[in-house]
């Protein structure tokens, strides 16, 4: 059942994302999880704490639950995080570390995430003893210019232990804008597949933000919605999957950033 | 029909674009199956002295040491190395007689290489690793040569024969001959800035000749090369290097602005129903003081490497590519996408590979880089991914789907520079699946005399000598001809053995 679950995934790689994924566009500068699951730290120094749940494809068995706490200092960014996925019997935990550093014009950072079945209670220790499954993986952004952002993640560079659910390869990215913004994807080829190219755009109303975002291979789309009130930010995002369905993903997050943020 | 359409793609290219195409690096048609590595010319100025140690594992056990010693001054230059896996062995540079001696590994090229230091593809003008001057240090044989004003005489192991070898020049005209094997063949050639050519031949009359003339079309640069002769016709020397008997080609460059465009185009024929055609189109244009954004497209029809004569006729290829570069001195991004397919406009992938590569200044003048590759090629299909050394470019074999991510930290330590170097794979490679390959080597440059420092290398430049503008090109390469010996991961050219 448990490979069932895991082939279902594989056989959709419909989102690059995985354990710590929020709903958020891709290629902000401002997304919380950005750390941890793409090794894109975030440009502005900002305090956050994240919660977020996805249910894959419609499947009320399939979730994933993430709590996620990011910090900085100085240009320095580093993030925590843990989830889990699937029912305890089949599902798996995952704890994500990030590292990174950036500038308002560049930035560069470390993902690592363990992984263990729920088919034993959970202890800290276990995420790092053989059986578990360890990936790490590198990304970096800049500004090429005023507005324009390209970014390359690889967040599965080296992998050990259990073979992740999704294969990730490495993604290459360019965003122009920020709130309303156009963004264009790559994704590299893996085996079985020939990539995947993505193009997407968000539209800023104070305080919500609308974004929706077109994928080949084969054609499919997703849709987002967030809202921002103080320092509190709720994303909703919806990937639509021609054969498996609809993926749901919801997040809550409280950040606290300086005004000055681009 | 299709010659027609050929002959009308180089055309319209040649008409409506312009040269200086950017060639990839490819392994020479010599190179077996597996990696093959260049040597970078030599990089030290007048009075220098280099030296560097240096320690590496292949993922396995084993750990192989090396060691690397050059030097320049007095007239006379040289690097040994030892212990390097590809790369071993040396060379000696001294006056002597009122000409040079130069001992060890030997890359003569005469005229347009046909005799001698050819490139054996035929889109490429000149080989890059062949003769004075060459971007990459060749190894064609090992033996003696003597060079001086008029007369240049040479004696080694070739292509696993003694050769030997003279030639006398007047003026912008040479006359040579080889000898080795049991024949000999002669060589004529004249050479002036702008004009080359060159006939070969040997007692049994087989021949060839080539041309190549350069001029200015307006500001457009324009380059044109004709070859002709018989396919039996084959170098003493390099054999492998040969080339297809009948070629055209050409290449036109013109600035436009910030922006350089470039057109290439080559038809061939190995020998009757065997041709194969080439043309290509780049765009390369400056994004500010550090930025750049290089585009192309390229068509391929027909056998690229010396097909067997029972050998099936060889599909189209079509593709394209991108390239981006930008950041600052401090922190820099630069991004690859490359797609080869059957179809025209590169539909029905055969090939494809995307490349990014990220370096920052560290502290104390260091400099952090990761390059991480994904690439994914049909079966029978096969690239190279260029991974740019300190002193070597290395072109790694791949197949299949699979990944490559190098990291290397260079640092100021002892008065030299210590570069570690940590390499991971992933499928479709003959390195997949093993641990981590890392390398570690400290170097120091010294000036035996004082006076100027070498201007080699600045760590700022974005597109600088030091191979970095190759470091993302992938090779446009099908599969190595039928024949070709595999040679292991590492591949020695001929006159390693």
């Amino acid at each position: 059942m448990k490979r069932g679950l895991w082939a279902l995934l594989l056989v959709a790689r419909a989102s690059a994302a995985q354990d710590f994924a929020g709903a958020s566009p891709a290629g902000s500068t401002r997304v919380p999880d950005g750390l941890l699951d793409r090794a894109l730290p975030s440009a502005s120094p900002a305090l956050c704490a994240a919660v977020s749940q996805t249910r894959w494809w419609g499947l009320p068995g399939l979730e994933t639950r993430a709590a996620t706490a990011s910090g900085s200092f100085h240009t320095w960014r580093a993030a925590l995080g843990l989830s889990q996925t699937g029912e305890p019997e089949l599902g798996w935990t995952a704890l994500g570390l990030g590292f990174g550093a950036s500038t308002a014009r560049a930035g560069a950072g470390l993902r690592a995430c363990a992984r263990r079945d729920r088919d034993a209670p959970f202890r800290l220790v276990r995420a790092f003893t053989p059986g578990a499954g360890v990936e790490a993986g590198a990304g970096a952004w800049l500004l090429a210019a005023d507005g324009v952002r390209v970014w390359a993640s690889a967040p599965q560079v080296w992998t050990s232990g259990a073979a992740p659910p999704l294969s990730r390869p490495l993604e290459l990215g360019v965003r122009a804008g920020e709130r309303n913004a156009a963004w264009v994807r790559l994704v590299a080829p893996r085996a079985g597949d020939d990539g995947e190219r993505s193009l997407g755009m968000s539209l800023a109303v104070a305080p919500l933000q609308v974004w929706a975002e077109a994928r080949d291979a084969p054609l499919r789309g997703s849709m987002g919605l967030s809202a921002a009130i103080a320092s509190l930010r709720v994303d909703a995002r919806v990937d639509a999957h021609p054969v498996l369905g609809e993926t749901v993903r919801v997040a809550l997050a409280w950040v606290r950033e300086p005004r000055s943020t681009p | 029909m299709n010659a027609l359409r050929r002959a009308w793609l180089t055309a319209w290219l040649l008409t409506w674009t312009c040269v200086a195409f950017a060639q990839s690096p490819e392994p020479p048609p010599e190179a077996g199956e597996g990696d093959y590595t260049l040597e970078q010319a030599d990089s030290l100025a007048d009075a220098e002295l280099e030296v560097a140690i240096g320690a590496a594992s292949r993922g396995g056990p084993d750990i192989r040491r090396s060691q690397r010693v050059s030097f320049r001054g007095g007239g006379a230059r040289a690097t040994l190395r030892d212990g390097d896996e590809a790369l071993s062995g040396g060379r000696v540079e001294a006056p002597f007689a009122g000409g040079t001696l130069a001992a060890g590994r030997l890359a003569p090229r005469w005229g347009r290489g046909l005799a001698l230091g050819g490139a054996g593809e035929p889109w490429v003008f000149t080989a890059e690793d062949r003769g004075a001057g060459a971007r990459y240090r060749g190894r064609s044989g090992t033996g003696l040569a003597f060079e001086a004003r008029g007369a240049s005489l040479f004696g080694g192991r070739f292509a696993r024969r003694d050769v030997f070898g003279t030639r006398v020049r007047a003026g912008p005209g040479a006359l040579g001959l080889l000898a080795g094997g049991r024949t000999v063949q002669g060589s004529v050639s004249h050479d002036t800035e702008d004009r080359s050519a060159e006939l070969v031949f040997d007692p049994r009359g087989r021949w060839r000749a080539e041309a190549v003339l350069t001029d200015a079309i307006g500001e457009t640069r324009v380059a044109l090369r004709v070859r002709g002769g018989l396919a039996a016709f084959r170098s003493l020397a390099e054999p492998a290097r040969a080339g297809p008997a009948h070629a055209l080609a050409a290449s036109a460059t013109r600035e436009l602005g910030s922006t350089t465009a470039s057109a290439f185009g080559a038809l061939w024929a190995w020998r009757a129903g065997q041709s194969g055609a080439r043309a290509a189109l780049e765009v390369d244009a400056r994004l500010g003081q550090h930025g750049s954004f290089a585009c192309g497209a390229e068509d391929q029809h027909g056998p690229r490497r010396e097909p067997s004569p029972r050998a099936r006729p060889s599909g189209t290829r079509q593709g394209w590519w991108c390239e981006w570069r930008g950041g600052s001195p401090g922190a820099r991004l630069a991004l690859r996408h490359e797609l080869w397919g059957t179809r025209s406009l590169a539909r029905d992938a055969v090939r494809r590979a995307v490349v990014a590569r990220a370096d920052w200044a560290a502290p104390y003048g260091g400099r952090l880089t990761l390059t991480h590759a994904v690439w994914r090629a049909r079966s029978g299909e096969s690239l190279y991914l260029p991974e740019a050394w300190s002193d070597r470019l290395v072109l790694r074999a791949s197949s299949g789907a699979g990944s490559r991510t190098r990291c290397e930290l260079r640092l100021p330590v002892a008065t030299g520079t210590v570069r570690l170097g940590l390499s991971l794979a992933s499928g479709g490679t003959r390195a997949a699946g093993r641990r981590p390959a890392w390398s570690v080597e400290w170097s120091r440059r010294s000036r035996l005399a004082p006076g100027p420092a070498s201007s080699r290398g600045s760590v700022h430049a974005l597109r600088g000598t030091d191979g970095e503008d190759q470091q993302l090109r992938i090779v446009r390469h099908a599969r190595t001809r039928q024949g070709a010996r595999g040679q292991g991961p590492e591949h020695h050219p001929p006159g390693d053995r």
